[in-house]
């Protein structure tokens, strides 16, 4: 029986045609993945199928019944549940506020209402934690909160998009097992946007792919794998392992030094984050810095930055101390941080965003217009968005903004929080190569990733953090040869 | 499993746990204060006067506070229905003599009605715009009072208010003529309306309006009508606003029209953050202070014989949200 079965849907924005025509029937108790390229429309296609955005033409039948540009509450009453791709959750509630308050529109009296929410953590795996703040959450608990709230509507078609995304492996194993269940023990329908291929082609009943906003292939996990055009469009001629082109040996001993942290010691407010963090970065390096979630990873790259001051040790930067600096004054000396949330201007076109850093740094226009022309050249598919606002570019749209703005003024060296996350397998390639691109032209590079596999193969060395202290360093091939090593230390 | 009381507090020890434990306790500890307030009201050099204005605006901050601190939404208009219950209520008062209460119903309807109109046609409308539009509204109203000076009195105020007695005529009268008495009469108004506004922010529909305040897509994508829910909250402080202006009115016999003012509506807004926005005896205690302050200050800190109270409102209300940003209540309530 299908249980929706939407027919021609449009959502156009201007001239931008965001879904074009896309027909999309989903049987009960199926597990539908929608996978493409940034950009191809699948959130906004959910947008659509959920009310958020009514669409510009076509039908959305739900269980026989037309949804199409119903307001989000009716639709979420209907029995279609949703979680997103940026984590939406109610922060400054408790996590079992989170679940109890959307419980109680659906079970009555109140009694049934808390019985369901106690069923709801044990699924989701927090009810040790039902009291904790949900801002308090670690990133994969938040992510497993939003999917809960998503179960708080008895809801019978369950959309869960990029549930995995910012995740590192054993993590996304918890959730795809999460994701799993849900299907077989408690009957829901699924739809999922995901990017990890290895867990769409294992758990998926039928893939549809978009590309542009049209589907092009639809089928099971071997008939869309073995499609060319699909190759072509998203997957990229992709070998799990990412081999570059020009993979340099060695030669960097004699650099000079341009990063050195010494002890450093971070803190949130009471809580003590950073413990006597070491680590050098030289001259024309590119150091990746992996970890598990909550390492310190992100928080080493803000005290850098100067964001999450050190409240203890020394960093220097091209044998100056800059940890008692204000971050503006350390951006000046040529640092940028591609931090993990984008943090993208929503209200400004992809160009204004990607010449905001020139603004500040007096750089002439001949120069500006020549780096901004670079950029374009490395991500041309960027082109015909120049003139979107930022909140109307996809997530990895903005992701990949976010690495060029990094780029822009005179940066000598780069940190970046994460850039893989939320593109696709063909973009992240792509990505690595641009990466590889800017530190041959002499660009510094300090990476965190949750993609072990990209960051070990673009980096000289490598540090792994585990509880807020430095717990490895080496070459790349050295841990990725230590099995039990890498295993115990990542996860992979 | 501890299902009845979802958000542990730590442990607390003796009768002083007890109470931090019980809002009832708490609410309990409010009423006798504010029952034996105007007997230590003047050890800090206030009046009777004083204690009424101060209850007076608490029940306006404590009803606001549904809308800014619990539903997230900054309004610079609920002056409006504050002034415009006021006015509806001494003028219907003046001319048709009929009893009070009956005249505070008047008053009160009327503004609620006003603002469930008003409310329905901005409500959709959010954050800088909403609160653009509310001033609008509000100082239609205000010009309306001081320019319609037949009416309204002008800017010389309307005079007159009666304030002899509530009461059903032929049934029961009582006094409402001295200071005191008028008083407790607010006091019973308030303890009322602080009962329901507790219950309010902890039924269903409080816990909801938290939601929207939290992540409002989210609130809508799980089932919830969220325009609706808004439109309640902003009528639900317009109501409070009402209610408080028709005091108000009483009190001074008299109605001018500042106190439709968007900068009253202000002062609504600082009471709330000063006290501790979002949270329930917050708002109480910062009108309680905003106004004490402002009445002790303009009596004591004179500069050359001139009033500046503004000027050490202004360094206070920095201070507030520079240092102390969760307000007064915020700041001696632990971290959860």
């Amino acid at each position: 029986m299908e249980i929706l079965s939407a027919k021609k849907v449009c959502k156009h924005f201007g001239s931008l045609a965001a879904v074009n025509w896309v027909d999309f029937a989903v049987q009960k108790g199926e597990l539908r993945s929608i996978i493409g390229p940034n950009g191809a429309g699948k959130t906004t296609f959910f947008n659509v199928l959920t009310g958020m955005l009514p669409p510009t033409s076509g039908e959305i039948l739900f269980k026989n019944e037309n949804i199409a540009g119903l307001p989000p509450y009716e639709v979420a009453r209907k029995g279609i549940g949703r979680s997103f791709q940026i984590t939406s959750i109610f922060p400054q509630l408790t996590v079992y506020e989170n679940l109890l308050i959307p419980c109680m529109l659906y079970y009555q009296p109140k009694s049934e209402a808390i019985n369901r929410t106690w069923e709801i953590l044990e699924d989701i795996d927090l009810k040790d934690k039902a009291h904790y703040v949900a801002a308090n959450l670690s990133h994969g608990d938040k992510r497993h909160l939003d999917i809960g709230i998503a179960l708080t509507t008895k809801p019978e078609l369950l959309l869960l998009d990029e549930p995995t995304s910012g995740m590192p492996p054993e993590e996304s194993v918890r959730t795809v097992k999460l994701v799993q269940k849900l299907k077989s023990e408690k009957g829901y329908t699924i739809i999922l946007i995901e990017h990890k291929m290895d867990i769409v082609l294992s758990i998926s009943d039928r893939i549809t792919v978009l590309h542009l906003g049209e589907k092009l292939a639809e089928g099971t996990p071997a008939e869309v794998q073995a499609n060319e055009e699909v190759q072509k469009a998203y997957l990229g001629g992709l070998d799990k392992e990412y081999k570059l082109v020009n993979r340099r040996e060695g030669n960097l001993q004699n650099r000079n030094g341009l990063l050195r942290m010494e002890k450093v010691n971070a803190f949130y407010g009471e809580s003590h984050v950073l413990h006597d963090v070491s680590l050098h970065v030289k001259e024309g390096e590119i150091v990746a810095l992996l970890g598990r979630n909550g390492a310190g990873k992100t928080t080493t790259l803000r005290a850098v930055m100067g964001l999450t001051p050190a409240r203890s040790g020394t960093i220097q930067f091209q044998n100056r101390e800059i940890e008692a600096l204000p971050a503006e004054t350390i951006a000046n000396q040529g640092i940028s941080l591609v931090p993990a949330e984008r943090r993208i201007f929503a209200n400004l076109t992809l160009a204004e965003n990607l010449e905001m850093p020139f603004f500040m740094k007096g750089i002439s226009a001949q120069e500006r217009r020549k780096q901004v022309e670079a950029f374009f050249s490395d991500f041309p598919f960027l082109i015909k968005r120049k003139t979107h606002k930022g909140n109307r570019l996809s997530g990895g749209e903005q992701q990949m903004l976010a690495v060029g703005r990094g780029l822009m003024g005179h940066v000598k060296f780069m940190m970046l929080d994460e850039p893989s996350q939320g593109l696709a397998p063909m973009i992240v390639k792509h990505l690595a190569e641009v990466i590889q691109k800017i530190n041959n032209a002499g660009m510094t590079i300090l990476l965190v990733e949750q993609n072990a596999l990209m960051a070990l193969e673009l980096a000289d060395r490598v540090y792994v953090m585990d509880k807020g202290g430095i717990v490895y360093e080496g070459k790349p091939d050295d841990l990725w040869a230590n099995r039990q090593l890498s295993q115990e230390l990542l996860g992979v | 499993m501890n299902v009845s009381n979802p958000v542990s507090r730590g442990e607390s020890k003796g009768w002083f746990g007890i109470i931090r434990k019980s809002v009832y306790a708490q609410l309990a500890i409010l009423f006798v204060i504010v029952i034996i307030w105007p007997f230590v009201i003047p050890l800090i050099g206030g009046y009777d006067g004083l204690a009424i204005e101060m209850l007076i605006f608490s029940i306006f901050a404590m009803g606001f506070n549904v809308l800014l601190g619990y539903t997230g939404i900054l309004s610079f208009g609920h002056a409006a229905f504050f002034g415009l219950a006021g006015y509806a209520m001494g003028l219907i008062l003046i001319h048709m003599k009929i009893p009070i209460l009956l005249g505070m119903l008047f008053g009160i309807v009327l503004s609620t009605l006003t603002a469930a109109l008003i409310g329905l046609l901005i409500i959709r409308k959010t954050g800088i715009y909403f609160a653009m539009l509310t001033i609008a509204f509000g100082q239609m109203f205000f010009f309306i009072a001081s320019r319609w000076k037949d009416f309204t009195g002008g800017e010389d105020g309307l005079t007159g208010i009666p304030r002899d007695v509530i009461g059903i005529p032929g049934l029961f009268a009582i006094p409402i003529e001295k200071p005191l008495q008028f008083y407790y009469f607010v006091v019973a108004i308030f303890m009322i309306a602080a009962i329901l506004k507790y219950k309010l922010i902890h039924s269903h529909f409080g816990m909801v309006l938290k939601t929207i305040r939290e992540n409002e897509n989210r609130a809508k994508m799980v089932g919830y009508n969220v325009r609706q829910y808004k439109l309640a909250s902003f009528i639900i402080a317009a109501i409070y606003a009402a209610v408080a202006g028709t005091l108000y009115g009483l009190f001074l016999n008299y109605m001018f029209p500042q106190t439709l003012d968007w900068i009253r509506s202000g002062d609504i807004v600082i009471m709330t953050l000063v006290g501790g926005m979002g949270t329930f005896f917050g708002p109480i205690i910062g009108a309680g202070v905003v106004v004490a302050l402002r009445v002790l200050i303009s009596i004591y800190a004179k500069i050359g014989g001139l009033v500046f109270w503004q000027f050490f409102m202004g360094i206070i209300f920095l201070i507030f949200v520079l240092f102390f940003p969760r307000g007064i209540w915020g700041f001696f309530q632990k971290r959860e």
